[in-house]
């Protein structure tokens, strides 16, 4: 480790408000941070948390979320991105795209919404199709079925109608690489 | 088809392990992940309407290293002898930079001797061992080896050693080298403790990682054989006819055998015991059998020398080399 937290220590014997202001970005920064969606008819809150294998009391493996903090490579985290319509219009032709976060791999079979159609993307959202049908070229030219960790960006169709108040969720997880 | 099998077997086996071992080295620590959702809509009015919303989160220090022994097999040593090197290899294999601190431990338990006067070398570069005044003599908390598990993530550790005097040939000497992870709080911590604020740049927990922050090697030393050389000569010494040169070999005549056994080399030849099975057509000569000019008996007794199941045995015991014994005994041919 390097030795920036102990000069942030070192700081505070200096007591003033710069400093005090520093020590809040830290205790964000520890915990995940989320940017709100600017105010239009729709709302968005895009939330991420860790998914942890754990032993239940009968000794058996089970999943739980858990705050997503003490990410390491290989952990699994569940992204919830939640939508709710806060106008008085009613909205609708709604699609959900979201990139596969950079240093992650899309989990076979995560991608989850009530009401809409899924399709994947393995060349950074030009085309999108359903799981099982994109074709990926090898580093030898050869083409072949792409893998879930071949994907780049999903895409969720919500097929209704979104009327005033009404929300919608879709989640997909992840793998840190 | 046994080289067809083979590779096969190998393709199995790396298909088996892939899953596992993909993430050796994964996203560094520190690295900020973000993830960003955009959503497209329309309104009665308007259409192609957007809106984004994005969530990150930082990645925390994984704490894990390997440590391995180089050396293609135990190092053939002599004893005493001094300065005898073993090579072994430290990686970084969690996700960001790492100081460690080296020892050695020669008390090891399943071994003959404790090597002497461990000395830790660190490598100039090029993996082999260039001698003490090329290569860098490591000292505790002042060269540490740093490692980035994203960048130079291994170095050459060289252990060097001396070896005790009178050990015997084939003894074997363990010698250990450690290497602990110098952030705060992690060695001897067990798998998953997570130290708050210690990852890389302070702003991230590190946590030990599933070979915990101490690793350790073992590499040998081995005290080198001593060949033994026997050299077999017969001479007809006795054909009656009060010969003293060019007896004739004729049923009746003696024929003295003599058996030269070289220890060569350096240490102690333990038990070391020849045996000589008395030619067919010939008959043992009762209390011929001498060592080193001084008659044994015949018996199995104090002496080293008996003859038993028609065999001439002489237990020399240990015998420290370099050393030349010579054992005689007679025949007479039938």
């Amino acid at each position: 480790m390097k030795n920036l937290k102990m000069e942030i220590n070192m700081k505070t014997k200096n007591v003033n408000s710069a400093v005090i202001t520093g020590f809040i970005a830290v205790l964000l920064l520890a915990a995940p941070v989320q940017v709100n969606a600017a105010k239009g008819h729709i709302e968005i809150r895009n939330e991420v948390r860790k998914v942890e294998t754990f032993l239940n009391k009968k000794g058996v493996k089970q999943q739980r979320e858990v705050e997503a903090t003490k990410v390491t490579p290989g952990d699994e985290l569940l992204y919830t991105i939640y939508f709710k319509n806060t106008s008085k219009d009613a909205t609708s032709n709604i699609v959900i795209n979201n990139p596969v976060p950079k240093n992650m791999v899309y989990k076979n079979g995560s991608a989850f919404g009530s009401g809409t159609d899924i399709t994947f993307s393995v060349d950074g959202g030009k085309k999108f199709a359903k799981s099982g049908k994109l074709k990926v070229k090898s580093k030898g030219g050869k083409v072949r079925s792409a893998t879930a960790s071949d994907y780049t960006d999903i895409r969720w169709v919500f097929k209704p109608k979104l009327n005033p108040g009404d929300q919608g969720t879709v989640q997909f997880r992840a793998i840190l690489k | 088809m046994a080289m067809k099998r083979f590779i096969l077997s190998t393709f199995l086996l790396a298909g088996l392990l892939l899953p596992v071992s993909s993430w050796a080295v994964g996203t560094g620590a520190n690295t900020i992940i973000n993830n960003t959702v955009n959503i497209t809509y329309d309104t009665g009015a308007v259409t192609g309407l957007t809106v984004n919303a994005s969530v990150s989160f930082r990645v925390d220090e994984i704490i894990a290293a390997t440590h391995t022994w180089q050396d293609a097999g135990n190092i053939i040593v002599l004893s005493p002898d001094s300065n005898q090197v073993l090579t072994f290899l430290l990686t970084n294999v969690g996700n960001g930079v790492e100081t460690f601190a080296l020892s050695v431990n020669n008390a090891i338990a399943g071994d003959n001797f404790d090597p002497l006067n461990a000395r830790i070398y660190l490598d100039n570069g090029n993996g082999i061992f260039d001698g003490i005044l090329v290569e860098t003599l490591y000292v505790p908390g002042v060269n540490d080896p740093v490692l980035d598990a994203n960048g130079v993530d291994a170095i050459v550790i060289f252990v060097l050693n001396d070896i005790p005097a009178a050990l015997l040939a084939t003894n074997t000497g363990i010698s250990r080298i450690i290497a602990s992870s110098t952030t705060p709080g992690a060695s001897g911590s067990p798998v998953g403790t997570i130290l708050p604020g210690q990852g890389d740049g302070g702003l991230i927990d590190a946590i030990v990682g599933t070979t915990t922050a101490d690793v350790n090697a073992n590499g040998v030393y081995e005290v080198q054989a001593n060949p033994v050389g026997l050299v077999k000569s017969a001479d007809v010494i006795d054909d009656g006819s009060a010969c003293t040169t060019g007896c004739s070999p004729i049923p009746g005549a003696t024929i003295r055998y003599s058996v030269q056994v070289n220890v060569i080399g350096l240490g102690i030849a333990e038990s070391l015991t020849i045996a000589d099975v008395i030619p067919v057509n010939t008959t043992y000569l009762p209390s011929s059998i001498t060592l080193d000019a001084i008659a044994m008996s015949d018996a199995v007794d104090a002496d080293a020398g008996d003859f038993t199941a028609n065999t001439v045995t002489i237990n020399l015991g240990n015998v420290n080399a370099p050393a030349t014994r010579t054992i005689t005994f007679d025949v007479t041919i039938n």
